[in-house]
């Protein structure tokens, strides 16, 4: 032990006699009993903030519920309005009118399907024609 | 354990469980009673049993440890904050001055102190416990103990200084 600890040892032994003759009295302890319950306060603050919680989950839920009912009644006019914009011509912003859109082809792979020569006269045709005169 | 049995021991221990009680309270005499009322309770009506494991010195200092940290966070919860207490005004009985003011000075400088330093000062020089038998008490590993040891002692001689107390 070092000579710091000694010293520190005695004045904790002042201390300690100190205390002791400042100690409240054992029996008057027993007899006041527990002064009030030392609950632990999470007993309390943790099912009052599920509680909380839950119910804030809950209205939110009503919430998004509202929403999702109510969104089809207010979008269809707005719907229906920018399908009548798309069927107008646009206008550009010097008041001149844009040109007219290229009308889109139905089948636009389409010619990958017909069979080269088809649309011809078949090779044939002209011997049937002849046989036929 | 029968109850008259238990009381008796308590009462054995009672100077040693007061003395813990205000390492655990900041000093604060008051709440340090007010501890070991609700520790008393608590063991004599068999909330809190001591299955001898450990000695029963031991485990009723865990318990008056656990305690004080219980009605902390009350406090916290209630909003009523107890600093470090200053020493009583009234003067203990029979106590000669110079050691009076010894006493004081060195519990003002551990009130100060930060709640692990002060336990494991308390344990060590107080109760003459080791190092390593503090670290049991207070539930840290025996480096932990080591270091809060360490700089507790040289924070409290920077503060007796300061105050110009010899030991």
């Amino acid at each position: 032990m070092t000579d710091e600890e000694e010293k520190l040892r005695r004045g904790f032994a002042k201390l300690k006699e100190d205390d002791a003759r400042r100690a409240p009295n054992f029996q008057k302890l027993l007899e006041k009993g527990a002064v009030r319950s030392a609950r632990s306060p999470w007993a309390v603050v943790v099912p009052l903030g599920s509680v909380a919680a839950a119910a804030a989950v809950f209205l939110l839920w009503c919430g998004t519920q509202r929403m999702t009912s109510s969104e089809p009644t207010a979008a269809a006019p707005q719907a229906a309005a920018s399908m009548a914009a798309a069927d107008q011509p646009a206008l550009v912003q010097d008041g001149k009118q844009a040109p007219p859109k290229r009308e889109s082809d139905p089948e636009p792979l389409g010619f990958l399907l017909t069979i080269p020569g088809s649309t011809a006269a078949e090779p044939t045709s002209f011997l049937l024609q002849g046989l036929s005169r | 354990m029968e109850r008259e049995q238990l009381e008796r021991e308590l009462s054995q221990l009672h100077e040693s469980s007061y003395g813990w009680a205000l390492a655990c309270c900041a000093r604060d005499r008051d709440e340090a009673s007010d501890v070991l009322k609700d520790v008393y309770f608590k063991m004599l009506s068999g909330r809190v049993r001591w299955d001898g494991r450990s000695t029963l010195k031991t485990f009723v200092f865990g318990v008056v440890r656990l305690t004080a940290m219980e009605r902390r966070r009350w406090r916290f919860f209630r909003g009523r904050v107890v600093t470090g207490a200053e020493p009583d005004d009234v003067p203990a009985p029979s106590a000669p001055l110079v050691d009076r003011q010894t006493a004081e000075a060195l519990a003002r400088a551990l009130a100060k102190l930060s709640e692990r330093q002060r336990e494991v000062l308390h344990l060590v020089f107080y109760e003459g416990l080791s190092i390593a038998e503090a670290s049991v008490v207070m539930k840290v590993s025996l480096g932990t103990a080591r270091v809060h040891y360490e700089r507790g002692k040289a924070e409290m001689f920077v503060m007796l200084q300061k105050e110009g107390v010899t030991l």
